[in-house]
């Protein structure tokens, strides 16, 4: 008997449900590869795209708090993201703060709370720095 | 009388060995997790409801590896449920031990963080206290495992068992995104490839101790189609639920939560792979 025929045989002997989950899992991973091989020509460009949008505010009793987003649409991880928020007052005057998120991953999005005047009139907040590796 | 107190005793200091294997397996396989900051630093939270889950899908894991393994052989499905309510009580014990010596808990720390800090280690710990038989007995356990369930389901279970194991290590650290963070779409796929070939050259290309006769049956792409693959699907979907049971596909978009779930069942398919041949 050759190799080739004890196989067959051997097969043959297999339960129905070890070759229905062997196919089922063959499936699922042919259907990662495939994701991950479009992912790999046609995925996100390989460095950090940051953007900041300025979210509704909520009034409080004597301020309101606004709610500053950050978001990476890009494929790669930036660290110590300074954000500098501009606060418009009534009086027109400006005022800066500061805003610093650790880190942000490919396609993560972040926020932070930012407390300003009751009264103030808009609130700007553009990216100043980061790191990128 | 003296046949009887003779009985009694030696049934004590057995039941007494048992827990002791108990209590130490669940100390060596919980201590990586006890001494690991994301499960109990400032800030970490979990949420209860997952934690609950976790608990409770663990629930029937534990029953079944009683009844497989165990710290003590077992008789019934009674006996395998109250083995692994003791081995939860034991693990309970030692993790609230342990943490008390290390600080993490202390008295007047609020009942939530307690609970939390506990539960979430009781799963390894648990795992470790009814794995005790087969880590720390001086006899072989082959011919106590039962058989009458299909070698290939207890094959699945035990590379769940190893995949759990690993994954809980590895999951709730801060390492395992950046990792996902910065590695391409590329090093994602030769990482998956190189999970199932190690997956499947620990077992059946490479002559190691423990190989079963599933193994050895067959040729290479059977056992590559039967088990590997099933394998290493084991392994990515018990990572995709440690990440989020852990919160960390919160943040994170579908490509990241992929590329994340990918780099976890990397250790979770050595775990799987490994489980087979230890266990």
């Amino acid at each position: 008997m050759t190799t080739r025929g004890v196989n067959v045989g051997e097969r043959s002997k297999r339960p129905l449900v070890e070759w229905v989950v062997g196919g089922l899992s063959t499936i699922i991973l042919i259907a990662i590869v495939s994701w991950l091989v479009i992912q790999c020509i046609w995925g996100p460009v390989n460095r950090s795209v940051l953007r900041v949008e300025t979210g509704l505010s909520e009034r409080e009793s004597e301020s309101s708090i606004v709610t500053i987003y950050l978001i990476n649409d890009g494929g790669r991880l930036a660290n110590s993201v300074k954000i500098v928020a501009t606060v418009t007052n009534a009086d027109n005057s400006t005022t800066t703060k500061d805003i610093i998120f650790d880190e942000i991953g490919p396609g993560e999005e972040k926020f932070a709370r930012l407390i300003v005047p009751k009264d103030y009139l808009s609130v700007g907040a553009n990216i100043e720095s980061y790191i990128e590796y | 009388m003296a046949a009887s107190e003779q009985y009694t005793t030696s049934i004590a200091i057995k039941t007494l060995r048992n827990f002791g294997r108990a209590a130490g397996g669940a100390v060596v396989f919980s201590l990586p997790m006890l001494m690991t900051m994301e499960f109990w630093g400032e800030g970490v939270k979990f949420s209860s409801a997952r934690l609950l889950l976790l608990v409770v899908f663990s629930l029937p894991v534990l029953v079944l590896l009683s009844q497989y393994i165990g710290f003590e052989r077992t008789n019934c499905w009674f006996d395998d449920i109250f083995d692994t309510v003791v081995a939860i009580g034991i693990s309970a014990v030692i993790c609230i031990l342990v943490l008390m010596l290390f600080g993490v808990l202390e008295v007047g720390m609020p009942i939530y963080e307690w609970g939390t800090r506990v539960s979430v280690q009781l799963v390894p710990a648990s795992l470790g206290a009814l794995l005790a038989r087969s880590q720390f007995s001086s006899k072989p356990i082959t011919s106590d495992v039962k058989t009458e369930i299909e070698p290939y389901g207890r094959e699945m279970f035990f590379m769940l068992i190893g995949a759990i194991f690993l994954g809980l290590n590895i999951a709730p650290t801060d390492d395992l995104l950046l990792i996902a963070f910065q590695i391409t779409p590329l090093q994602v796929l030769l990482l998956l490839l190189a999970s199932i070939l190690a997956m499947h050259s620990f077992v059946f290309s490479v002559d190691f101790r423990g190989g079963t006769s599933l193994s050895h049956k067959g040729n290479g792409w059977s056992s590559f189609v039967r088990l590997t693959l099933p394998g290493y699907i084991i392994a990515l979907a018990i990572s995709f639920c440690f990440l989020w049971l852990f919160h960390r596909t919160d943040s994170l978009n579908f490509t990241v939560a992929i590329y994340a779930t990918i780099v976890l069942a990397f250790p979770c398919s050595i775990g799987a792979a490994a489980a087979r041949l230890i266990l």
